[in-house]
């Protein structure tokens, strides 16, 4: 007689059991290394799959406008990024942003409000929204796009808006491919279009928002070298924005001690506008790099973009009223990334185009 | 005179190979590495004028790159194309034999001549090797006079 432990389905069954044994001690042994990774004591919270933790909402100020309320947009940017706001329930990691009071808004915030919402979605995060009671304000955020990205404050992602005319965010992280590359250059075609009425290439600017998106690529130190660019149109001119949520200038830079040593009496904003100047090498010492932010600043000098703002880790950069440039005080938070804002009108492509 | 001119023209049009960022690599270069865009400066280099400049030099003739008609560089693109030629080849030969045409945007040929083409040398002195990001075909440098072909880099370990 052929022993029990010998047939083929007692085999199949020790062979099932013990890839069972072996699935729950990796899930198990995962979950140590995860907690231990975030530095979080082994607690037995693992078996409580219902466990909720709700944190209270980020509530945004009334004036959400960048550039004429930095400060306050700022702290509110720092909330929004802060583990200490992140809710849970069950698997899902999330936000609840309280944009209820919100009377006033421009598209700088928009565009860090969007590159903030796709890092955070990176990372297994999900923004969960109210909108403004302000009509105009729900209209603004509605019509720019940036709700396609956000859940309502059951869950549930808003319904996708239909693509603004007026406004429009183009979106990359990892390599530029070829074809973001083709995006951007339609884009250009399209923006010298509404300000000539002739849709054509402009090599200058695609050189500007190339130089800029690079950096962004290239030194933001974002985990997946994300990269926003923004452009709204308006009547006569169009805004650009680019932005990234990495690392920002001022602290690329401080990765050279020395430059930090030789600076060390300097203001952070006298040291940025430095980095514009191409007072210091690059962080990787090649002599012929740190070709791109001088560019940037040489298109200003020029007149072939305006009112440039550069807003990165505490300082903020107005080239086109230098008084107001500032490195914020103590205890004023800081903006983790780059961002940068400039305006081109009819007459700054003629500046540009007249050598073609 | 105007039969010397043309005669002229004829002999050293014969005599200079001419290669077209548009026509030969991308209407869409992008920036300065592979490992960060697509058509790279790092691409151009070793899929385009690298060889280009090889066979130039080889003939003795004179290598013509137009940078006109595509959508528009980042300077890094430029300066990592061109400067590994200088690194590859040395300022003098580099100098004495190619020829670019930036009609569109002169300000690119006077930052290849004035600011990429010193760096680059002052690199190659000082042994400050060219970053290479992807893995590339074997590609010629000048050493001792003589062309050889080898991988010289390899991208580094992530």
């Amino acid at each position: 007689m052929k022993k029990l432990y010998t047939t083929p389905e007692y085999k199949a069954n020790q062979k099932r059991r013990f890839l069972k044994i072996e699935k729950k001690f990796r899930k198990e042994r995962l979950a140590e290394l995860r907690a231990k990774r975030k530095g979080k004591p082994k607690t037995k919270e693992k078996h409580n799959h219902q466990a909720l933790k709700i944190k209270l909402p980020v509530i945004a100020p009334s004036d959400l406008r960048l550039i004429e309320n930095t400060k306050k947009c700022l702290e509110f940017f720092r909330n929004l990024r802060s583990e200490e706001f992140r809710s849970k329930s069950g698997k899902i990691e999330f936000v609840i942003v309280s944009l209820k009071e919100v009377t006033q808004i421009d598209y700088g915030t928009i565009s860090i409000l969007t590159a903030i919402g796709d890092d955070l979605k990176f990372k297994g995060v999900i923004l969960r929204s109210f909108l403004p009671d302000h009509p105009q304000c729900k209209e603004y955020m509605i019509e720019s796009g940036y709700l396609n990205n956000l859940y309502d404050d059951n869950g549930k992602p808003f319904p996708k808006a239909p693509k603004s005319e007026l406004m429009f965010f183009e979106k990359g992280c990892g390599r530029l491919s070829d074809e973001e590359s083709r995006k951007i250059s339609l884009l250009i075609k399209k923006i010298v279009g509404h300000l000539t009425g002739v849709e054509k290439y402009c090599q200058p600017l695609r050189t500007i928002i190339l130089e800029i998106c690079g950096n962004s690529i290239e030194w933001s130190g974002t985990d997946n070298k994300q990269w926003l660019l923004g452009v709204k149109y308006r009547d006569d001119r169009v805004i650009f924005t680019v932005t990234d949520v990495g690392k920002g200038i001022l602290k690329s830079l401080y990765r050279r001690l020395t430059t930090r040593f030789f600076e060390a009496f300097k203001s952070n904003d006298e040291i940025l506008k430095g980095a514009f100047d191409k007072k210091y090498g690059s962080t990787t010492k090649e002599e012929n790099r740190n070709k791109g932010l001088p560019a940037v600043k040489a298109n200003f000098n020029q007149g072939t973009i305006n009112n440039l703002k550069v807003l990165t880790n505490n300082v903020i950069l107005h080239f086109d009223e230098d008084t107001l440039s500032k490195e914020f005080e103590k205890g004023t938070p800081r903006f983790k990334g780059t961002f940068y804002q400039w305006e081109m009108t009819n007459d700054c492509l003629t500046k540009l185009l007249p050598a073609q | 005179m105007g039969n010397d001119k043309r005669l002229f023209n004829e002999i050293t049009t014969s005599t200079m190979k001419t290669i077209s960022v548009l026509e030969d690599f991308s209407e869409f270069p992008a920036l300065r590495h592979c490992n960060i865009s697509d058509e790279s400066g790092e691409k151009f280099y070793h899929n385009v004028l690298n060889k280009a400049f090889k066979e130039a030099y080889e003939k003795n003739e004179k290598l013509t790159v137009n940078l006109d008609a595509t959508a528009g560089y980042a300077s890094s693109f430029l300066d990592e194309g061109f400067g590994n030629l200088v690194y590859d080849f040395t300022l003098d030969i580099v100098k004495s034999k190619i020829e670019i045409i930036s009609e569109q945007e002169p300000h690119w040929k006077e930052m290849i001549l004035n600011q990429t083409y010193p760096q680059w040398e002052a690199r190659r002195k000082s042994k400050q090797q060219p970053k290479v990001t992807a893995n590339h075909e074997a590609w010629f440098r000048l050493i001792n006079n003589e062309l050889k072909l080898e991988i010289w880099e390899r991208p580094a370990a992530v």
